[in-house]
């Protein structure tokens, strides 16, 4: 079942198309980067899958609930951090946190969880009007994750952050990535880092959806390289099985694993190389995002 | 869907609305003192411009103080319907319904945050004091003109609700409410001045019948301003019920099906 689907959703603002004929679909337990230029329709996709906005037409399934008929339902399953969030400033971390749990129906033990997970525990008793950007936006992700959603939503979680909150923040949500087994959709238009958290990806552009798919689908349909982690017990024996391939660019050997560069279009190769090799696992690590995503806009146009 | 509702009015009022509280609080003070002026000889009933004497020989002016304190009243309910709107573009409305409230629970919780709670915080403010000057006289108010009071305030409230959820803008919601609840009995009691001179003019007597309309938005103003022509209460209520109804079930379609907090 997949997390998220659009299937044909179109949303006019007046005479003007922010979305036209959009049809992705993100499966479950992917962390998906919804990547694209200002103004490409991120937000407006988002905020049609939380039910905040309705589609002008289409359909729009959000673990296989209609966000706008079935509102409560589909919003009880997820968690949303928007873009440029507004709280009200004169409230404690707390009372808010306290009286969104309610609407979730959660305890104030889950609202401790959050506040641990998310470093605000000090914080809680502070107006929202003395937190730090960084931690407004640790708010943010609190607040999101509030009732074991099992989809996080996360518009721009970086924007308007400086350089050492936003390493925070990204490093919270790598965190909370490798902790719960939830399907996380990050928006943004920043690659570098969509492409340390994302083995998903949906290109949007113009109000149009350019491609989509799991990042070795789109690296090797783009002939981008990539870069695969080889579990072995003895990673010094199976990297000197491939490291005269011609297709192996770089290796990268650890104590348990390796990581492996290629060129595009190699991986069966490399798999079933590394296999005879006797190593017990291999598996993507990422792809150039960059390089895929200029492909795409130059494939599209 | 209710209890949602409940939830985020008690959120509303107790941590976004503290000036809201503050104005209705110092409205109840300065109606207790307007009351607490008339001890001892306190002995009207409510029915406007003509005071009853119960049980004194000098009566005081307690109808035009609840004038002067409903009119105030009305103008924060207007102002606080208008607050949804602000609530809507800045984007704190995105907050709330990311969570599990439905767009009509999270307009219900303002309903009750901007009307509801003024509402029942205006009747004590008034009921209270009258309580403990003379409980006759609250006895002998009837409920009439406190009903009357509420239903016209309701009325303006809604319709800036409206146009806040509509014109997702806070000045013109309140643009809007105030037109209505300040400019628009001024513009009416025109007409029925003119209508009442053209009456006269062709020799045909000016009746309630001619002006019932003016109690679809005011029904107080009504009972209050055309006492002298026989109008009851009753018929000011039952010319503004429906319509109020109506905005509201407008008002309900139009958060079902198009109200986007985007």
């Amino acid at each position: 079942m997949d997390a998220l689907s659009f299937v044909d959703v179109s949303k006019k603002f007046g005479n003007k198309y922010a979305l036209k004929n959009v049809t992705f679909s993100i499966p479950r337990g992917a962390t998906a980067g919804l990547l694209g230029p200002n103004g490409a329709g991120k937000t407006t996709s988002i905020k049609i899958a939380v039910g905040i906005l309705k589609r002008t037409s289409g359909e729009v399934k959000i673990l296989n609930l209609d966000p706008w008929a079935n509102e409560e339902e589909a919003r009880q399953k997820i968690g949303v951090l928007h873009e440029k969030p507004i709280y009200p400033l004169g409230v404690r971390v707390i009372d808010l946190l306290n009286h969104l749990a309610r609407l979730k129906g959660v305890n104030r033990r889950d609202v401790k969880m959050v506040l641990d997970l998310t470093g605000l525990k000090e914080y809680a008793n502070a107006r929202i009007r003395m937190l730090s950007r960084g931690f407004v936006q640790r708010l943010g992700l609190a607040q999101a994750l509030l009732g074991d959603p099992e989809i996080l939503l996360l518009d721009e979680p970086t924007a308007n952050l400086d350089p050492i909150a936003r390493i925070e923040i990204l490093n919270l949500i790598n965190n909370l990535r490798k902790e719960l087994s939830l399907t996380i959709i990050i928006s943004s238009h920043i690659i570098p880092e969509l492409q340390k958290v994302c083995n998903y990806a949906v290109f949007i552009g113009n109000g149009k959806i350019l491609d989509y798919g799991p990042m070795g689908e789109l690296a090797s349909r783009y002939q981008v390289g990539t870069i695969f982690k080889v579990y072995a017990l003895q990673p010094r024996r199976v990297a000197a099985s491939i490291i005269e391939e011609e297709y192996v660019e770089s290796i990268e050997i650890h104590e348990s694993f390796l990581k492996v560069r290629i060129k595009a279009g190699y991986s069966k190769n490399l798999e079933n190389k590394v296999i005879e090799s006797g190593a017990e696992k291999i598996e993507l690590l990422t792809a150039n995002l960059e390089e895929i995503y200029k492909k795409a806009v130059a494939y599209a146009s | 869907m209710q209890v949602k509702s409940l939830i985020h009015a008690n959120f509303i009022t107790r941590i976004l609305f503290k000036e809201f509280i503050i104005s209705m609080t110092v409205l109840s003070i300065i109606q207790a003192f307007f009351l607490s002026l008339m001890l001892p000889s306190i002995a009207i009933s409510l029915r406007p411009y003509s005071y009853h004497i119960h049980f004194s020989p000098s009566p005081k002016l307690l109808a035009p103080v609840i004038s002067i304190t409903s009119y105030i009243y009305g103008i924060i309910a207007v102002i606080a319907a208008a607050q949804i709107a602000s609530e809507i573009e800045r984007g704190d409305a995105a907050l709330y319904l990311s969570f599990p409230i439905s767009r009509l629970s999270y307009i219900f919780s303002w309903i009750i945050a901007a009307i509801v709670f003024p509402s029942v915080m205006y009747f004590l403010s008034l009921s209270i004091p009258l309580l403990i000057i003379e409980p006759k006289l609250l006895f002998g108010i009837g409920g009439e003109e406190l009903l009357l009071i509420v239903l016209q305030v309701s009325t303006s409230a809604i319709i800036s609700f409206l146009a806040a959820i509509i014109l997702k803008r806070r000045a013109f919601a309140l643009a809007v409410g105030m037109f209505e609840y300040i400019i628009l009995p001024f513009i009416f009691t025109f007409i029925i001045a003119l209508l009442s001179s053209y009456l006269s003019y062709t020799g045909q007597s000016f009746t309630s019948s001619n002006i019932w309309w003016f109690a679809i938005l005011y029904p107080y103003n009504y009972y209050l301003f055309f006492d002298y022509l026989g109008v009851k209460w009753f018929e000011a209520a039952c010319v503004n019920i429906p319509f109020l109804l109506f905005i509201l079930a407008f008002l309900i379609i139009y958060t079902k099906r198009y109200f986007e907090a985007g």
